[in-house]
């Protein structure tokens, strides 16, 4: 089936099977692998992305319900020229990782958690982040980047 | 995952003629829990129906009722600027729900269709939820999660909804339509009332849950919610529970309470609120209550903490 799908500002037009995930549909098709493939069953959040604006898991939506809507991944964050998103500049700068499997996952929701100002606080952003798992346990740094990514803003 | 069809609605009327044509086919809202059973073979539709371009995700105040539609996002209502104020306690639960990126997905009307399940629902050993006949893994293994409550001989699971629990405290009502027409029905009537692996839900083949209405009375500013887990946040409930008093002259005139985590549905426990009523709003009379609704529990060696914490959360909720 033919799902039209605009994907970090660029129309795509993907031929897929309908049991495609979006997930695999932007790893396998459109070849940006910057999105993750953790435990393709939505408990993780390593393959986290912006779908219309709002985080979604894209191992849980079925390619061909992006039909018509906008997905922004971890490629699509960042500036002309290569400038790093703010968000991205703050995890370099806190060292908010460590094997960075679990990072681009952790930037979409972050983004999405200072989007939505609820990174007013440690307990908030806590919160907000715990579909994010970091089994290098980064997560003190984390909450630090994001906390200050907001606070720039 | 087998192979299915799929095939998008942008109407109510649509969904259900393609649904009434075919026996095997399935709605699809926001995907969080059908495609991890599509994947795991859980289920094997041979047509989704791909409802959510349909316009059903209003919310609006309408007089004395909220009205949501059914495929409003549970993060969607629980930022609702009028949803927090009114009806505390929904947005308190609906925050309590899963992870940010599951709440932006998960639409209202399938959060309370999710299936009962417990641990053994997604693993290789026997469940009779997942596979009938098949045996259940949870009565000599991890009976953490396990109903206490009305749980049938053959499934201890529990249903993992919060908003379920909310829902039938502030005796909110589904609007659903089918190939009838239009009904209508209470939240807590969408659960069988006896357990049973076999039926997850009272709606007929067809059927799509398009709102929920919920009364603006006192119950709904009034109401408490409380979640206790495992985990402090992306956790299902150990005991969740929902309810309010009125004291009037010392003595409660009033009271609902109901229970999730502790059943396969959510637990309206009718026994603790007629228990409580004349009495004093004090830590016995509440502690009294939950042990005269746990009169008929079973109760397997590993869940029972589970009535200690159900006092705890009802005294939290009530007092």
């Amino acid at each position: 089936m033919v799902v039209r799908v605009t994907v970090n500002g660029r129309a795509e037009v993907l031929d897929l099977d309908a049991r495609t995930t979006l997930l695999a549909a932007l790893r396998d098709q459109l070849r940006l692998t910057g999105t993750k493939e953790g435990c393709d069953r939505g408990e993780c959040g390593a393959c986290t992305v912006l779908l219309d604006g709002r985080p979604a898991l894209a191992c849980l939506v079925l390619a061909a319900a992006t039909d018509g809507r906008a997905v922004t991944t971890i490629e699509g964050l960042a500036g002309a020229g290569g400038a790093l998103h703010p968000v991205q500049q703050a995890f370099v700068d806190h060292d908010a990782l460590q094997c960075g499997f679990c990072t681009p996952g952790q930037i979409m929701s972050a983004v999405a958690c200072i989007e939505a100002g609820k990174a007013s606080t440690d307990a908030s952003i806590r919160e907000w982040m715990s579909g994010n798992l970091c089994r290098c346990a980064a997560y003190p740094q984390i909450r630090a980047a994001i906390a200050a990514a907001a606070d720039r803003r | 995952m087998r192979p299915f069809e799929y095939r998008r609605v942008t109407t109510a009327a649509e969904a259900i003629g393609l649904a009434s044509e075919r026996r095997d086919a399935m709605y699809l809202a926001g995907g969080t829990e059908l495609v991890n059973w599509l994947k795991q073979g859980i289920v094997a539709p041979a047509l989704i129906i791909d409802v959510s371009p349909c316009a059903l995700g209003g919310i609006a105040m309408d007089g004395d009722t909220l009205s949501v539609g059914g495929l409003a996002s549970l993060a969607a209502v629980a930022e609702h600027p009028e949803v927090r104020p009114r009806v505390p306690a929904l947005a308190e639960a609906i925050e309590q729900a899963a992870s940010p990126a599951i709440r932006s997905m998960g639409t209202i009307a399938g959060n309370l269709l999710q299936r009962t399940r417990c641990p053994y629902f997604r693993s290789a050993g026997p469940c009779n939820r997942r596979d009938p006949g098949s045996g259940c893994s949870a009565g000599a293994g991890d009976q953490r999660a396990a109903a206490i409550l009305g749980a049938s001989p053959g499934c201890v699971a529990t249903h993992p909804s919060d908003l379920a629990v909310v829902l039938t405290v502030l005796e909110a009502e589904l609007v659903v339509h089918g190939e009838a027409g239009r009904r209508s029905l209470t939240v807590e009537s969408l659960y069988p009332a006896m357990a049973d692996p076999a039926v997850e839900h009272t709606l007929i083949r067809g059927e799509l849950i398009t709102g929920v209405r919920v009364p603006l009375g006192r119950a709904a500013s009034q109401t408490r919610f409380v979640k206790i887990r495992d985990r402090a946040s992306f956790d299902f409930a150990l005991v969740a529970a929902a309810g309010y008093l009125i004291v009037e002259d010392g003595v409660i005139a009033d009271a609902r309470l109901a229970f999730g985590g502790v059943a396969a549905r959510p637990w309206r426990a009718r026994t603790a609120e007629a228990q409580l009523i004349g009495r004093r709003p004090v830590p016995d009379t509440v502690a009294q209550a939950v042990a005269s609704e746990l009169a008929g529990a079973m109760i397997l060696p590993g869940a029972r903490f589970k009535p200690q914490l159900m006092v705890r959360a009802a005294t939290k909720v009530l007092l």
